[in-house]
């Protein structure tokens, strides 16, 4: 039942994203093109995260989900730079909120699917390098954080995430509520997210999104997580 | 805006006029001096008019159970517990809502959420109906569509659409407007219209005449992520003479309506 999508390393498709920058080939002044983003591979079958996620919802939240966040972040990404090249400032502007929801969706779940693994790639294993460290220094340990992050997604109001995020300017780490598909831009790095929309759990959990909350630990991949530290 | 207020005491006064309710809510709500909460002061789960399998193939069985039984009930639940130590309970739903600038800051969260949870849902039961009739086409609902939007299909094309572009959860409303005219518009999470342009602001606020949730909960179990079939299979479960009946209440409160 599940298919076996393993093309490419993460490393590999992280090096390949990094060095086609989508967002400022975007917004240039001059002749504007625009890189096509495509929907990333799963570094693992879709059933590989069972029991904690269902493989069913992992092919729908990949095929369906993520994929309709790529496909209209590019349409976005026509019509902005449409938009700019014909100094259409006003219909720019007034895109800005699907691209934040459509390119958000398309960051947010990139990250999402690579900071879950199986068990047996490291699938729940605690950080033990300097991440460890850090969650040590500003939590106390790593259950206090994991109570923390427990709550910031239990108050979520509707739709949205909860990330760990590390201030860029102070190294200092923050758990934060992000609404809808707003991403972790700006003032914060990203390290670990997880969906909690309901579309991410309902049809396993129905409406004991806590179950969710629990669960979902067991599948947490804290190597990338630390990888994506500054 | 001037307008803010003009719409929530319009908005006020509707809810307040056909609930028939007594003093109690015409003075400021202030938890230190409403009378001490009694054993019956706490909000309970409506039932709903049909089973719930009535409103099939359109909405599923399964759902319509999980979400009256669990998710409705949550925010009833949830509300309460805020609400404990107050006699804020003992307002009609819509009322409390209704007067959301008027509830203590301390509060004011929870009642939003869970308070516009339990509203919206209340509303939402009794706008959908396994007997769906056609909207007549000389009724006031009818015309006064057609002069808002042009024509029915126009309309639902519209609602369509808002309720296709709520970027994460929310609701898509027909209201009335406080000049009487009728808007498509949507809210996000639990907000709803009868919050009062204070809240929503002044081109959402408006007396609900249809809505829709588009959480993911409301179709995920039957719909997955095609949220447009959910949407077209609504028209097959509407209330047309619930929301007729809301049109007219809410018309016949405007003293010079537009129409």
């Amino acid at each position: 039942m599940s298919t076996s999508i393993l093309r490419s390393t993460t490393a590999l498709r992280t090096a390949l994203r990094t060095a086609a920058p989508q967002t400022t080939k975007a917004f240039s002044t001059t002749a504007p093109t625009r890189a096509l983003a495509t929907l990333p591979d799963l570094p693992y079958d879709y059933g590989a995260l069972e029991p904690a996620i269902s493989g069913r919802i992992m092919e729908l939240h990949h095929t369906k989900h993520h994929q309709t966040y790529v496909t209209n972040y590019n349409t976005v990404q026509s019509q902005i730079t449409d938009a700019l090249s014909t100094g259409n400032t006003a219909a720019a502007i007034a895109l800005q909120p699907a691209l934040t929801f459509h390119g958000g969706g398309n960051l947010n779940h990139t990250l999402f699917f690579e900071n879950l693994a199986p068990k047996k790639q490291g699938g729940g294993q605690p950080p033990s390098g300097p991440l460890a460290k850090s969650i040590e220094m500003h939590y106390g340990s790593f259950d206090k954080m994991k109570t923390q992050f427990v709550a910031a997604l239990a108050g979520i109001q509707g739709s949205g995430w909860a990330w760990l995020v590390q201030d860029n300017e102070t190294g200092a780490l923050g758990i934060r509520q992000y609404a809808n598909q707003d991403p972790v831009v700006g003032k914060f790095t990203p390290l670990l997210g997880i969906d909690a929309w309901e579309h991410a759990y309902y049809l396993q959990y129905e409406n004991r999104k806590a179950e969710y909350f629990k669960e979902i630990w067991g599948v947490v991949n804290w190597k990338v997580a630390e990888g994506r530290m500054k | 805006m001037q307008f803010a207020n003009l719409t929530l005491g319009w908005i006020l006064s509707l809810a307040q006029s056909r609930l028939g309710v007594g003093p109690l809510v015409q003075s400021k709500l202030d938890a230190n001096t409403s009378p001490p909460p009694t054993d019956t002061t706490a909000y309970t789960l409506p039932p709903l008019d049909y089973s719930y399998a009535a409103l099939e193939p359109h909405f599923d069985e399964e759902t319509m159970r999980i979400h009256h039984t669990k998710h409705h009930q949550t925010y009833i639940t949830n509300l309460n517990a805020a609400l404990q130590d107050t006699s804020f309970a003992s307002l009609h739903i819509d009322d409390l809502v209704a007067r959301l600038s008027e509830v203590p800051a301390e509060l004011k969260g929870k009642v939003r959420n869970q308070g516009g949870g339990h509203a919206n849902h209340s509303f939402f039961w009794k706008n959908l109906t396994p007997n769906a009739t056609a909207l007549a086409e000389g009724s006031p609902l009818h015309k006064g569509i057609e002069h808002a939007f042009g024509s029915f299909e126009v309309f639902q094309q519209t609602f369509e659409k808002a309720a296709t572009s709520v970027f994460g959860s929310g609701w898509a409303w027909l209201v009335v407007q406080e000049d009487g005219e009728l808007k498509v518009v949507t809210t996000l999470n639990q907000f709803s219209p009868l919050m009062g342009a204070g809240v929503v602001g002044n081109g959402v606020a408006g007396f609900p005449v249809i809505g829709l949730d588009v959480w993911e909960h409301a179709y995920y179990l039957k719909y997955r992520n095609v949220r447009p079939e959910y949407i077209k299979a609504y028209w097959h479960v509407v209330n047309w003479d619930f929301a007729s009946d809301r049109y007219m209440e809410a018309r016949s409160s405007i003293a010079h309506p537009e129409l």
